[in-house]
């Protein structure tokens, strides 16, 4: 965990609502973007990110050994999956492609060549069983180990590991055809 | 670039921005949580503060500290200077937590004065000088402090009068940690990484009405080790610092060792006065300057010339008694610096001045509550002036 998230997590255990809102400043990009791909409708995946931050608020304090950025991805992903599981949210409101989960670009040529590929790569993630798309978010967006991810699923590491490896091949097959490749 | 590392790539720098409403949402949210917060403090809080303001202890902390520093130093006629690490030991959690503390302190500038070693366990510190064999013990229990010189085979014990018996040290600055922290006014400001004696440091800046602290942290075990502290015109730099260190008890022994001459004074080191400054201006120029003011009366000042001091005081030829009476009136004016209750700044401007000249002011402050500033002269009278009549040099400063 870098010093300025552990320093944000000591002053919010120390009583200091705001920096709460440094951390939320800080990574609600990400985690809009992961809640968008795993439940594939901005209106539930923004409220998910608003009832995370609402229930960090309510804690009075807490001890993180990983980092700040998994936490907050795990917090994401199990109010992701209740979402799922309670069936209380339907996706009522179709992903715009243009403002839904956009990837990191550096110049005009990667991002037309990204923005493309991050479009085939959502519709390839949403594409992908539930119980996969979330463990390979979490390892690979959230950072997260897979010992992590099957902790807080409940699971056992092998089959965290089984779902990411299936995942990752779908992933793999369905977008390889459309990939940029640059000399190795 | 291989697919997979595409794959990878995409879904790590996946981001989606959220809408206004969302933004709204949470900051909303953060703002009743403040606002809950602040009713429940509110609630409660006056209690807390009545508690404080009572207890001698919390009522002195951040002074006593500092005091018992600067008392050590005098009686070296030097040394002391200043409480290291107050409120800043509590920007970083495992201080909080720390029993020992050990660092290296600098009042002034880096390079420029003797370096203060000081080792804390429970409500001993342990205090050595650069440059001096004298050791010292403070305890804030007892409110008392011994002096070793072992040179001389004498231990002197000083007993601080009014001083708020303080049980344990890191104790202690918790307590003025949590109060500093309630103050309003004070404010946490990111510095960020910054390269330090060699090292990338990472830090923040602490302000307080009163006082100003930057404390810098090993971003690698998240503990500081670097404390920048200004108060006033005095700035203190602790370096080094470590806590949780193993320390030998014995080192903080109150009895004095075996074939010692023991000495006991005692002192109020809170009530230093306008007359006891220029009591102790009139020993420096005396005593120690042939009939001239010193450079400097600022506490950095006063710690860098500390072992010449003493030097001149070991060959004054004057009695025992004699040179404990000078050294009691050094004491008392460095104090009125020390604690200075003035409003605004302290300007001196006595460097050279021969100690008897009428027509050259050498300090000058407002006091607490004045309209007009105070001026002191060479001849050390004093005279009421207007802002608009004060020598030309405040506005140069």
């Amino acid at each position: 965990m870098n010093f300025e998230d552990k320093l944000l997590i000591w002053k919010f255990n120390r009583g200091d609502c705001e920096a709460v809102r440094r951390i939320y400043e800080k990574y609600k990009q990400e985690l809009v973007g992961l809640a968008v791909a795993l439940l594939k409708d901005v209106s539930a995946a923004e409220d998910v990110v608003h009832d995370v931050f609402v229930s960090f608020l309510q804690l009075q304090r807490f001890n993180l050994t990983g980092s700040l950025k998994g936490y907050l991805a795990t917090c994401v992903a199990n109010a992701a999956r209740n979402v799922i599981r309670t069936n209380t949210r339907r996706p009522q409101e179709p992903l715009d492609e243009s403002q839904a989960v956009v990837s990191k670009t550096n110049s005009p040529v990667h991002e037309a060549i990204f923005g493309e590929q991050s479009r085939l790569l959502s519709q390839a993630i949403w594409e992908l069983p539930y119980e996969q798309r979330e463990v390979v978010l979490l390892h690979i967006h959230g950072g997260l180990k897979f010992a992590e991810i099957a902790g807080s699923q409940d699971v056992s590491v092998n089959t965290v590991l089984g779902r990411y490896r299936y995942g990752l091949e779908k992933l793999r097959s369905k977008f390889n055809g459309e990939v940029h490749y640059e000399a190795e | 670039m291989k697919p997979n590392n595409n794959i990878y790539k995409l879904i790590a720098g996946l981001k989606t921005t959220p809408s206004a409403k969302l933004d709204a949402k949470v900051n909303n949210a953060i703002d009743d949580a403040l606002a809950q917060r602040k009713r429940i403090e509110s609630a409660y809080m006056p209690s807390i503060r009545r508690i404080i303001m009572r207890s001698p202890i919390t009522k002195f902390a951040v002074a006593a500290i500092i005091v018992a520093a600067v008392i050590v130093g005098i009686h070296y006629f030097g040394g002391g200077a200043t409480k290291p690490c107050l409120a800043w030991d509590c920007v970083i959690r495992p201080i909080m937590d720390a029993n020992t503390a050990e660092f290296d302190m600098i009042v002034g500038e880096e390079d420029k004065v003797p370096v203060i070693h000081d080792m804390i366990m429970g409500s001993k510190i342990h205090r050595t000088v650069e440059g001096m064999k004298e050791a010292t013990i403070i305890d804030l229990a007892s409110s008392q402090i011994l002096s070793l010189d072992p040179d001389k085979k004498k231990a002197i014990y000083i007993s601080l009068k009014d001083f708020p018996q303080i049980p344990n040290y890191m104790d202690q600055l918790r307590n003025v940690i949590k109060m500093l922290e309630a103050t309003p006014g004070f404010t946490v400001e990111d510095l960020g990484d910054q390269v330090i004696d060699g090292r990338t440091l990472y830090g923040f800046k602490a302000k307080h009405p009163k006082l100003e602290v930057e404390i810098w942290a090993d971003p690698a075990t998240g503990l500081p080790v670097r404390l920048v502290q200004k108060e006033g015109q005095m700035k203190i730099i602790c370096t080094n610092m470590r806590f949780d260190v193993p320390m030998d008890e014995s080192l903080f022994d109150m009895n004095a060792p075996e074939g010692y001459k023991v000495e006991k004074q005692e002192m109020n080191i809170f009530d230093s006065t306008e007359a006891d400054f220029i009591e102790g201006l009139k020993v420096q120029a005396e005593v120690l300057g042939d009939g001239i003011f010193p450079d400097d009366v600022s506490i950095e000042h006063f710690v860098k010339l500390a072992p010449t001091m003493k030097d001149k005081f070991d060959k004054l030829t004057v009695s025992e008694e004699e040179k404990t009476a000078l050294g009691m009136k050094l004491q008392k004016g460095v104090m009125f610096i020390r604690f200075f209750k003035g409003d605004g700044k302290w300007i001196y401007a006595g460097k050279g001045v021969k100690l008897g000249d009428a027509n050259t002011a050498i300090f000058w402050y407002r006091p607490a509550g004045s309209q007009t500033y105070h001026v002191i002269y060479g001849d050390l009278t004093i005279k009421d002036v207007a802002e608009a009549d004060l020598p030309k040099q405040v506005e140069k400063q």
